[in-house]
């Protein structure tokens, strides 16, 4: 069943859509929230479908539906309260998709987690890119961000990566070493510190790193539920050695 | 006598089957907090690895190793915490409008373990407790 793309205010025309999604240490979900304080972005539309579970919630006093799309002039962000589950990861694929398609995006950013067993003594994740594009992969290198060479990608990001694969759509995965199971803002800091790299915009994430036994505490919950959707969304593969011939 | 160490077997099946059930029951479903002690439980993971049995517990605003209580027997270990800062929920009708400085949370280990043996660590908030296990693996010699 399609998901239904509800607009309130016209979306930006070239824009950058920066996607982040609950995933491996709610990377994705931590920087696109932090991403639409940072710039004061208005929410132009939500999507909705009848596989969604019923909920809303409400920001001071305003209700929203819990997976949104805030824009500015040249980006736009989707984000998402609730974990998605594996039964929408294609159509929200195609939704996302169809969006770059309509509104002749310049670029699909997504940013997510790669579980680190050694995570506790990282004090700086590394980030790594991937791109559907030849040209994208130079962008990556020119940001100083190396590229994930080998290793499977499951989960909501594989679907949408397919889908821009299957129409030769621009799309870039930025991964950042994450703790698996408790949401990492640190993580998050270091993954947006790459996307300014790569945008060439500036990005302050100090208030994200002040905040970030808030943000772990308060976050508990997204992420024990996140946890047991990944279960069910082949996340395991993450860990295996691909064919070295391939 | 004959076949009762069978039936006593599956009977032994049977409580581990539903115990597994209700542990599962439980932490899919129980809220993260306990409004009547004002504590909060924090996430965790359990690693096994042939020696040893690793419990990682993400502990927000606990920043001194004094804070932490541990108490473990060869089954489970129970954590206790206490918080540096009260986090507030006064806008948040399900947690009662209140604030809690404390964690508590108890793990059933998937292995006996020594607990004389085990060893912890406060980094980043997050405790580290690795405890070896009753039964190790030996290795056997290939002639």
């Amino acid at each position: 069943m399609e998901i239904e793309l509800v607009k309130i205010s016209p979306l930006p025309k070239n824009s950058t859509i920066i996607v982040g999604l609950p995933d491996i240490g709610l990377v994705g979900a931590i920087s696109s929230s932090f991403l639409i304080k940072t710039f004061n972005m208005r929410e132009v539309a939500f999507l909705d479908s009848p596989k969604f579970p019923p909920i809303l919630v409400f920001h001071d006093t305003k209700p929203k539906a819990p997976i949104r799309l805030h824009a500015d002039s040249d980006k736009v962000v989707l984000v998402s309260e609730i974990p998605i589950l594996p039964n929408q990861f294609t159509p929200l694929a195609k939704k996302i998709v169809s969006l770059v398609e309509k509104t002749e995006a310049k670029n699909l950013i997504m940013i997510g987690g790669i579980p680190a067993p050694n995570r506790i003594d990282i004090k700086k994740p590394k980030v790594y890119g991937a791109a559907i594009l030849e040209e994208d992969k130079e962008k990556l290198k020119n940001a100083g961000i190396e590229l994930f060479k080998n290793g499977f990608i499951a989960g909501v990001y594989a679907s949408i990566l397919k889908e821009c694969m299957k129409k030769k759509l621009p799309a870039i995965i930025l991964l950042v070493e994450s703790y698996a199971n408790y949401p990492d803002p640190g993580a998050a800091a270091a993954a947006l510190e790459a996307l300014s790299k790569l945008l060439g915009v500036s990005i302050n994430v100090d208030p994200l790193l002040q905040q970030e036994e808030e943000i772990r505490l308060k976050l508990r919950e997204l992420m024990q539920r996140t946890v047991n959707s990944l279960k069910a969304s082949s996340k395991e593969y993450e860990y295996a050695v691909p064919l070295m011939y391939a | 006598m004959g076949e009762e160490w069978i039936f006593d077997r599956i009977r032994k099946m049977h409580e581990e089957i539903e115990r597994t059930l209700r542990e599962i029951e439980r932490e899919l479903f129980k809220p993260l907090f306990d409004f009547e002690h004002r504590c909060l439980e924090p996430l965790h993971e359990v690693e096994e690895t042939p020696e040893e049995v690793i419990v990682r517990v993400d502990l927000p605003y606990v920043r001194k190793k004094e804070d932490v209580k541990i108490v473990a027997t060869e089954e489970k270990v129970i954590i206790e915490a206490k918080m540096s800062e009260k986090a507030l929920f006064s806008d948040l009708v399900t947690y009662g409008r209140t604030s809690y400085h404390m964690y508590r949370k108890e793990i059933l280990l998937p292995a006996p373990v020594e607990t004389k043996k085990a060893k912890a660590r406060l980094r980043g908030c997050i405790l580290e407790i690795r405890l070896p296990k009753k039964h190790k693996m030996y290795r056997i010699q290939v002639e």
